[in-house]
């Protein structure tokens, strides 16, 4: 027998997914009821639940019947918030918490700054970055992947794009953890996940705040300083737009690109017929991307609200009633992916929905692609990867990836050496 | 049904039929057309579905919007003739257009 009340009461319980064995309940879910009416007493509130890969496809791209005004991930309780709130967390702003046509209004000038050529651009500063670490870590010996190369990655080149002065680094991933993994014992203030997201908020909010300010009063040669200088409809961003902006920047560029990578290093790391693959033909990296994103989703689900009632497959969604679409899940579809859950670099196609779909696909996610790639394709050349303990997965239900993940390193054989060999 | 007369990168072409009312781009993505990837799905925030428009064709069209032109001005292959594929609707009066993949070094 199946106990749903266990099942719902666990699909937002940041602890089952850091157990890492949810994959076997969403199956269940895709199989027996893929629009499931969660009753989730945990969080205190109901919600459907979206598991399969087509519904998930439709779900993402109607933006007419399904809104992210509240949210786009499910917030950490369902309490209502006024419109106070959302002013004080920059919801009233930030276009993934907006519908169109206001959303299109705040995304519009960033895109330019993301689309293929423009991160290309980047491409030498990121090659400098990843050679930067490999070398520390290459010294060392030893590493551990999420701080020292899946975040180090992202923070060197996002905030030195930024112009983030280096000395200011520390603080700003201090609040970025507290925000980002509250649940994490090693962050946790005083045993309460919600007050330690709200003080690294706080933290994050107030750099932005300077930065903003700065850039303003000092233009420099940097992002930041294109950013204060974008207009919306014509008119320079008030101060709360740019900090919000900021804020959003620099929270969703560090937080999904170090899941992304350090999914990415474990997958690579833990299947050598996988790596041999991409090794012997470096064309394979742009599916090996990829099929890290699909395989690992770190961006976990999606949220939406309900803008009227609306049948969905043979449901009747009320308006107002709150829709979850697992990307975990339908990132495993058996329906539209073969053999699932393997790992597998020459999976094609490949039409995953980890950068989501519509209007909301990620803003980064070209620059996550070439940072995910550079990095892949550099580190295994350069080493050997053992894992020296069982890794540790990111307690959380919004996002997935290996939170701590001690590797020792050897130079890797030159590939030459082993062709002789 | 109208046609789109696709100029590639390789200096072949390639003709295919688009519905009326879809873009270019969706209809070059579907007919597998090479150079033509329309990432981002027609959000205008990917330019993957960049070609060049020549005359007298481009006169046929509506003029880009701030965002489009915005888009293109990241773009190092931008000329005057650059048009999003997914900013351009068929239509009858389309039918034949001349499209050119923008060739990417």
């Amino acid at each position: 027998m199946t106990d749903w009340t266990e099942i719902d009461n666990s699909l937002l319980d940041p602890y089952w997914y850091a157990k890492n064995e949810y994959h076997g309940v969403f199956k269940l879910l895709r199989d027996e009821d893929p629009i499931h009416l969660a009753h989730d007493q945990a969080f205190g509130r109901d919600y459907w639940v979206i598991t399969r890969y087509d519904d998930t496809k439709e779900y993402l791209l109607n933006d007419h019947d399904l809104s992210n005004r509240i949210h786009t991930h499910v917030p950490r309780t369902p309490k209502r918030m006024t419109p106070e709130e959302r002013y004080a967390v920059g919801f009233d702003v930030a276009y993934m918490m907006n519908d169109n046509p206001l959303h299109d209004l705040y995304r519009r000038p960033f895109n330019k700054h993301f689309t293929p050529p423009a991160v290309a651009r980047l491409q030498g500063h990121i090659d400098g970055a990843v050679d930067e670490i490999l070398d520390e870590i290459g010294e060392k010996g030893e590493a551990e992947v999420v701080a020292d190369i899946a975040l180090g990655l992202p923070t060197k080149v996002v905030l030195r794009w930024l112009g983030v002065p280096e000395e200011d680094w520390p603080e700003l991933l201090e609040a970025m953890w507290l925000f980002s993994t509250p649940a994490d014992p090693r962050f946790m203030i005083a045993g309460d996940p919600i007050a330690t997201a709200e003080e690294g908020h706080r933290r994050l909010w107030s750099y932005c705040e300077k930065l903003a300010t700065d850039r303003l009063q000092h233009p420099r040669d940097d992002f930041s300083t294109e950013v204060v200088n974008m207009t919306i409809d014509g008119e320079p961003m008030s101060m709360h737009e740019l900090v919000v902006n900021f804020f959003f920047l620099i929270s969703g560029a560090l937080e999904n690109t170090r899941n992304a990578l350090s999914t990415g290093i474990w997958l690579l790391g833990a299947h050598a017929e996988q790596r041999a693959l991409v090794r012997e033909d470096p064309s394979l990296m742009k599916g090996a991307v990829e099929e890290v994103i699909r395989w690992g989703s770190p961006s976990a689900n999606r949220m939406r609200i309900a803008n009227r009632d609306f049948e969905f497959r043979g449901h009747h969604i009320r308006s107002g009633d709150w829709v979850v679409a697992f990307v975990t899940s339908a990132n495993r579809d058996e329906r539209q992916f073969k053999d699932p859950d393997a790992f597998d670099v020459r999976r094609t196609p490949n039409k995953h929905l980890g950068f989501g779909d519509g209007v909301h696909l990620c803003l980064g996610r070209n620059l996550a692609r070439l940072e995910m790639a550079t990095m892949f394709q550099r580190l295994f050349d350069r080493f050997d990867l053992e894992f020296t303990e069982e890794p540790r997965w990111v307690a959380d239900a919004f996002a997935n990836g290996v939170a701590y993940m001690p590797v020792s390193l050897t130079p890797a054989v030159s590939r030459g050496m082993a062709d002789v060999a | 049904m109208s046609k789109v007369h696709f100029n590639l990168a390789d200096g072949s072409h390639q003709d295919i039929e688009a519905a009326d009312g879809e873009s270019i781009m969706k209809a070059a993505v579907r007919n597998g057309v090479p150079g033509i990837e329309g990432e981002c799905g027609g959000e205008m925030s990917c330019g993957t579905c960049h070609i060049y428009v020549h005359s007298p064709w481009k006169e046929q069209l509506h003029v880009q919007s701030a965002d489009e032109l915005d888009l293109l001005s990241a773009d190092d292959a931008a000329t005057e003739d650059s048009r999003l594929g997914c900013q351009i609707h068929m239509t009858e009066e389309l039918d034949g257009i001349d499209a050119t993949v923008v060739h990417r070094g």
